[in-house]
């Protein structure tokens, strides 16, 4: 069984907003890099199935060359190999057209993705590439067992979970739970990683969403906030206390 | 023009679809998930069905939706379908939009990018647009008066429900809650959301968590505030322990007073509270709470 995961590497997405600046339409090239964070969520799944049913994890990214050595980390973690399509485009049908062309060509069986990637964070990657495959698709989905052909997977819902049974090859968007959250990759892994195979291709598509932008701006919304007195407890409550009053909250 | 929405029967859900397709266009039809045979609201057409997946739905919407300018829905049914409709439609995609605004022939969809922490316009470059819509952030409308719907036909399925495992709703819905009181990390295990739960109880509140505290499994799941939890916007948010992500922050952006109590004065929630308490929570809340027992 060969399980795809698909990786998106990021700028740091937990800068506070007093340190956030745009360049253009884009942030600015001066954060940290990383895996996006869902997406970090999806390989732990994959590597845990791959544990359990002796799976290849492959994963797979549309970036910059200099995104390899950030992707590693996926390598350390447990992944098998790494392919990376060069491209700088930032339309998801573009990327979703790239992506399908190497799983269609290299036929895995389950693709995994992060429910949506750190940075635009629309979500629709991973169901793009579904239609172009024509495979099925389960967003927001936390949990899976494989037997044979076929899956049984948790899916997040408001207010619950459903089980779900469906058969492979299928393409499912992955989110956070208690079960998946990452591991640390260990001394052994790092070192590991660095012999495992990376791929680079290139990229050429020419596909758009139709979805023209008109711009980026950083909202101007400005906060004050009070910090009340606490070096005594007591009386800090009593000042919560007469300022929720003051806004007829209490 | 046209405008087709497909929901789940929630008053809130249908009702803001409701409001953006009025914005764009006279004429809408609806696919609602129910076991009723009407719609709520006034609609040209309506048709029902009891299938919740997405994955089971998409090729029946599809055989409906070439007929139509604006395909729009929102929250998982949206993400789970409108991308391959749009796919096979040859239709712009636009999702986790907050804002729809038509002026003149040009619609502006907004959406957040970056945690919130920008905010991007867009418009369409073709005539037919699927939009998926982010929940609460659109005032529903009043879905006056009902219409007789009629069954979707149905495609082949390609997902099945094995069980839907619910968690039992105590008092007010967190979407809803005029006061939340949401615990993260700094609370340390799952027991202090118990303190939690005895304060929001005396507002007639309710608790929520952030993401750090779902992922240690302290609390359930649909207890999550933020971007991809549940979006919020009560009139007082009450944040102990949370340091303040833009994943949390980016769903309390419709909060009206947000109180941050944590021990790092440098956390991020207090760049978003209305009033900050340096302190362990420990100390306050209990301090608090009883203040607020005593003016019961």
């Amino acid at each position: 069984m060969r399980i795809a995961v698909l990786a998106k590497v990021v700028s740091d997405y937990e800068i506070p907003s007093s340190d956030f600046e745009l360049d253009g339409n884009r942030i600015k090239d001066r954060y940290n890099k990383m895996i996006g964070l869902y997406d970090e969520h999806a390989i732990e799944l994959a590597i845990q199935v791959a544990e359990k049913s002796g799976a290849q994890v492959e994963i797979i990214s549309y970036g910059d060359k200099s995104d390899v050595a950030i992707l590693r980390k996926a390598l350390a973690m447990g992944a098998n190999s790494l392919t990376l399509i060069e491209g700088k485009n930032d339309d998801p049908f573009a990327i979703a057209s790239e992506c399908a062309k190497v799983i269609k060509e290299k036929k895995y069986d389950l693709i995994l993705a992060g429910r949506q990637s750190s940075d635009l964070e629309r979500g629709v990657v991973p169901a793009l590439v579904a239609s172009m495959l024509d495979f099925p698709y389960i967003p927001i989905v936390k949990q899976i067992s494989v037997n044979g052909d076929e899956l049984e997977l948790i899916k997040q819902i408001k207010g619950g979970t459903l089980k779900l049974k469906a058969k492979m090859p299928i393409v499912l968007s992955i989110t956070d739970d208690p079960t998946n959250v990452p591991r640390i990759p260990a001394v052994r892994g790092i070192l590991q990683a660095k012999r495992k195979p990376v791929e680079q291709l290139s990229s050429d598509s020419t596909e758009g969403s139709g979805i023209k932008e008109i711009s980026v701006e950083i909202p101007n919304i400005e906060y004050k906030c009070e910090i009340l007195p606490s070096d005594d407890i007591n009386e800090a409550a009593d000042l919560l206390v007469e300022n929720l009053k003051k806004e007829h909250l209490l | 023009m046209k405008a087709l929405v497909i929901s789940s029967d929630n008053p809130k859900r249908l009702g803001e679809l409701k409001t953006v397709a009025g914005r764009l266009c006279e004429a809408h039809e609806a696919v609602v998930i129910t076991d009723k045979n009407s719609v709520a609201g006034s609609w040209e057409k309506a048709w029902v069905t009891t299938e919740t997946l997405g994955a089971n739905l998409t090729d029946s919407v599809l055989a409906l939706a070439s007929g139509f300018d604006y395909i729009i829905s929102s929250g998982d049914i949206g993400i789970s379908i409108l991308p391959e409709i749009a796919y096979r439609l040859g239709a712009s995609l636009a999702t986790e939009i907050t804002d729809v605004q038509k002026e003149n022939d040009r619609i502006i969809l907004t959406h957040p990018v970056y945690g919130g922490k920008a905010v991007a316009k867009y418009e369409s470059n073709k005539d037919k647009v699927c939009i998926s819509l982010r929940e609460n952030y659109f005032d529903p409308d009043a879905l006056e008066g009902s219409t007789d719907a009629e069954n979707l036909p149905l495609k082949e399925s390609k997902v099945e429900l094995l069980e839907a495992d619910m968690e039992k709703a105590e008092g007010i819905a967190l979407e809803d809650a005029p006061v939340v009181v949401s615990g993260g990390r700094g609370i340390g295990g799952p027991d202090g959301f118990n303190d939690l739960s005895r304060l929001a109880k005396l507002f007639e509140g309710t608790i929520g968590a952030s993401r750090a505290a779902v992922d240690a499994g302290w609390v359930p799941n649909s207890m999550q505030v933020g971007q991809t939890g549940t979006i919020v916007a009560p009139d007082l948010y009450i944040a102990v322990g949370i340091s303040g992500a833009s994943q949390h922050l980016a769903g309390i952006t419709n909060a009206k007073i947000v109180v941050a109590v944590n021990k790092d004065e440098e956390a991020p929630i207090f760049k978003r509270a209305r009033y900050g308490i340096v302190a362990d929570w420990k100390k306050f809340i209990p301090a608090f709470t009883e203040k607020i027992e005593q003016l019961k």
